[in-house]
């Protein structure tokens, strides 16, 4: 069944695309950046420039910091949903702009991610602590981002193996849904005894989050244009 | 006082005795090697040592158990750090460096420098544990082990995927440390007298600690196996080419953020044949390319460049995750082998039993014969968590069968038992004549 290992290929993307990045950025300038984009979306009522806006921005800076894998890579994950979200759109609406918002939105969410994802792990986590959140819940959070990358790979791995051992299109599918299902808890109970074995609980990274640069003053200044283009132009 | 003790211990789990009426003791700094055939207990015993057991799994514990003075199993593992048989299921982070500084307790990065140097494994530290082979994987793990500073490590069948060439040296650094050592491993137990290096074995078969002879040269155990009749001749002249692959290139992309970085080729003009019948082994370093040769020929991977002429329709691979293939309620449901064999492989007592509550060893043994529905079988480390005279069997269920199979493996007494041997060394396959000599007839 060897066209069935194209499915596998796309959740390859999916793992391309959730894993962890070398982006030496200070996240709390992300993090603002993240938030007014979403923020002015959202008081917007998904205006379309302003997403536009928020595209381009994070998809500037990502193919700037070499990550123009996990553009690329976001766009496989991104298909899927924006072709559902679409048509329901559609559906409901009957409304052409409406499609174009919904597909639009999920571009945004997934290019914003892109940027997110492409941060130092260790600079996250400093991040929130330096934001006060508890370490347990500054590590829940980064093993919940880490799990994303680790079941897209095991899903693509269920996928591939299925694909060459089962002959039957129907059990195929019934097997993947099986083995996914098993896997996801077996692999949620081995996370979880590996991390209680080295107290991950008591864990912080020592980390330092850096001083203003280049990357922090376009973020700043991304910011401060689709803030303004909010009040002024939206 | 001893630095480990366990008194009477009993450990039953969903009414099955797993451990019973067990001693054991380890003084502070004595290196034990622990024996026990597949489903002896082994991993039970080590989850109890490090508090898994009761804190984690639940199931009826009694007898006394003191670790370093301490009696409360939550505070075992702050004693004790097991490496446990999987890597796969130990790694959490995507980078080495933060794999093994989370186990560290913030530990220096010039020990941790140190202790790669020792056990080459410098090489890994820039990489991403998603890239490494189960082999790498499994040296990042006893970095992280070694890194964690903890009083006792247990090393549960810890060298299972490494190359035997790696072996001797990680041995030689962790039997020197100041740590006290529970080592377990079946292919070490094969040639060496575990006494030889250990200060005491530990047949947990015979639940007691004992520093006489235990040790048995297991090649002699079937050397009746070696000399069975009726092995399928494959010669050149009258087998059918069922696999051609010729000058295959392969080399796995970087990471998202990677644009026009070079990567390394992993294979590098690659040309392989096999017939009909005919059983071939791979072997290589870690990290040599093993496993993604096996997913290349069976049409996992694509090659960068070169061809594959597959005639043969039915293949089946069994990888080293046995549970990604794992669908049915039992174990009667996923193998695909003959009734005869069922006994041939001791599979009478697991045959009702749900997949996912074997041990590794059963895991793997079920994973390689659902495999056996293919006629083209593709193999990754058949023989490991398994008893070191599995491979003998293995071969003979092969031949019998009249299987092609394609095997990746660091088991050299399997390779030995194969029609040929190839090595993937620096991205290239050859030929080899192993320890025994050619198998052919």
């Amino acid at each position: 069944m060897m066209k069935e290992i194209r499915l596998a290929g796309v959740f390859r993307h999916a793992e391309r695309f959730t894993s962890s990045g070398k982006d030496s950025a200070d996240p709390r300038f992300v993090f603002l950046f993240i938030l007014i984009s979403f923020i002015t979306i959202n008081l917007s009522a998904f205006s379309i420039k302003m997403m536009l806006l928020v595209i381009v921005f994070s998809t500037i800076y990502s193919i700037a910091t070499g990550n123009f894998k996990r553009v690329v890579s976001s766009i496989f994950v991104a298909t899927p949903f924006i072709i559902f979200f679409s048509i329901s759109s559609f559906i409901i609406t009957s409304d052409f702009f409406s499609v174009i918002r919904s597909s639009l939105l999920i571009v945004s969410i997934v290019s914003v991610s892109a940027v997110m994802l492409n941060l130092q792990q260790k600079k996250i986590l400093t991040t929130m602590e330096f934001f006060r959140l508890p370490p347990k819940i500054c590590i829940s959070l980064l093993i919940a981002i880490r799990l994303l990358n680790i079941y897209a790979r095991d899903f693509a791995n269920i996928i591939e193996i299925h694909a060459i051992n089962e002959r039957k299109r129907l059990e195929f599918y019934r097997k993947i849904v099986k083995a996914t299902i098993s896997v996801m808890v077996l692999r949620a109970i081995s996370i979880s005894e590996s991390l209680y074995l080295r107290r991950y609980e008591e864990h912080s990274f020592s980390g330092t989050l850096g001083k203003l640069g280049v990357k922090e003053i376009y973020f700043l200044i991304s910011s401060l244009i689709i803030f303004l283009f909010f009040l002024f132009a939206s | 006082m001893k630095a480990i003790e366990l008194k009477n211990l009993t450990f039953e789990f969903f009414g099955k005795r797993i451990i019973e009426n067990l001693d054991f003791s380890l003084d502070e700094g004595e290196k034990i090697f622990v024996k026990g055939d597949v489903g002896s207990g082994k991993t039970t015993l080590f989850r109890i040592l490090t508090g898994l057991i009761p804190v984690f799994y639940k199931g009826k514990l009694k007898g006394d158990i003191t670790i370093f003075g301490e009696k409360d199993p939550r505070r075992f593992r702050d004693y004790i750090h097991l490496v446990s048989q999987i890597p796969e299921e130990q790694i959490v982070f995507e980078d080495v460096l933060d794999e093994i500084l989370s186990a560290s307790q913030n530990q220096s990065l010039e020990t941790i420098l140190y202790n790669a140097r020792k056990i080459n494994a410098e090489h890994l530290l820039e990489r991403r544990t998603s890239q490494l082979s189960d082999g790498e994987k499994q040296l990042v793990v006893i970095l992280a082990a070694l890194s964690s500073q903890r009083k006792c490590l247990i090393l549960d069948e810890a060298f299972s995927h490494l190359h035997p060439s790696r072996v001797g040296k990680l041995l030689e650094f962790l039997l020197n440390s100041e740590q006290s050592i529970i080592f377990s491993d079946k292919r070490y137990g094969r040639h060496v007298n575990p006494l030889n290096n250990f200060d005491r074995v530990f047949d947990l078969g015979n639940k007691k600690a004992t520093d006489s002879k235990l040790f048995e040269n297991s090649t002699e155990i079937s050397r009746s196996l070696i000399e069975t009749p009726n092995l399928v001749d494959v010669s050149k002249e009258t087998s059918k080419e069922i696999l051609i692959a010729e000058g295959i290139h392969f080399s796995y992309p970087e990471s998202a953020e990677s644009v026009g970085s070079e990567t390394e080729e992993l294979l590098n003009g690659v040309d392989i044949t096999v017939r009909k019948g005919e059983i071939v082994s791979i072997i290589g370093d870690n990290g040599s390319g093993k496993t993604t040769l096996l997913k290349i020929l069976c049409g996992i991977l694509k090659p960068e460049s070169g061809k594959i002429y597959r005639h043969e329709k039915k293949i089946s691979i069994s990888l080293q995750y046995p549970n990604y293939g794992f669908t049915a309620r039992s174990v009667r449901d996923e193998v695909s082998i003959p009734g005869n064999y069922i006994d041939f492989f001791g599979l009478r007592d697991l045959l009702e039993r749900h997949p996912h509550t074997l041990s590794a060893g059963e895991a793997k043994l079920v994973s390689l014969l659902k495999a056996f529905s293919g006629d083209l079988l593709l193999l990754d480390e058949p023989t490991v968590y398994l008893n070191p005279e599995f491979c003998f069997k293995l071969v003979e269920c092969l031949k019998r069968e009249r299987k092609t199979a394609i095997i990746a493996t660091h088991d050299m007494l399997l390779a030995n038992l194969c029609d040929t041997t190839y090595e993937l060394k620096k991205g290239k396959l050859k030929e080899i004549k192993v320890d025994g000599g050619d198998r052919r007839r």
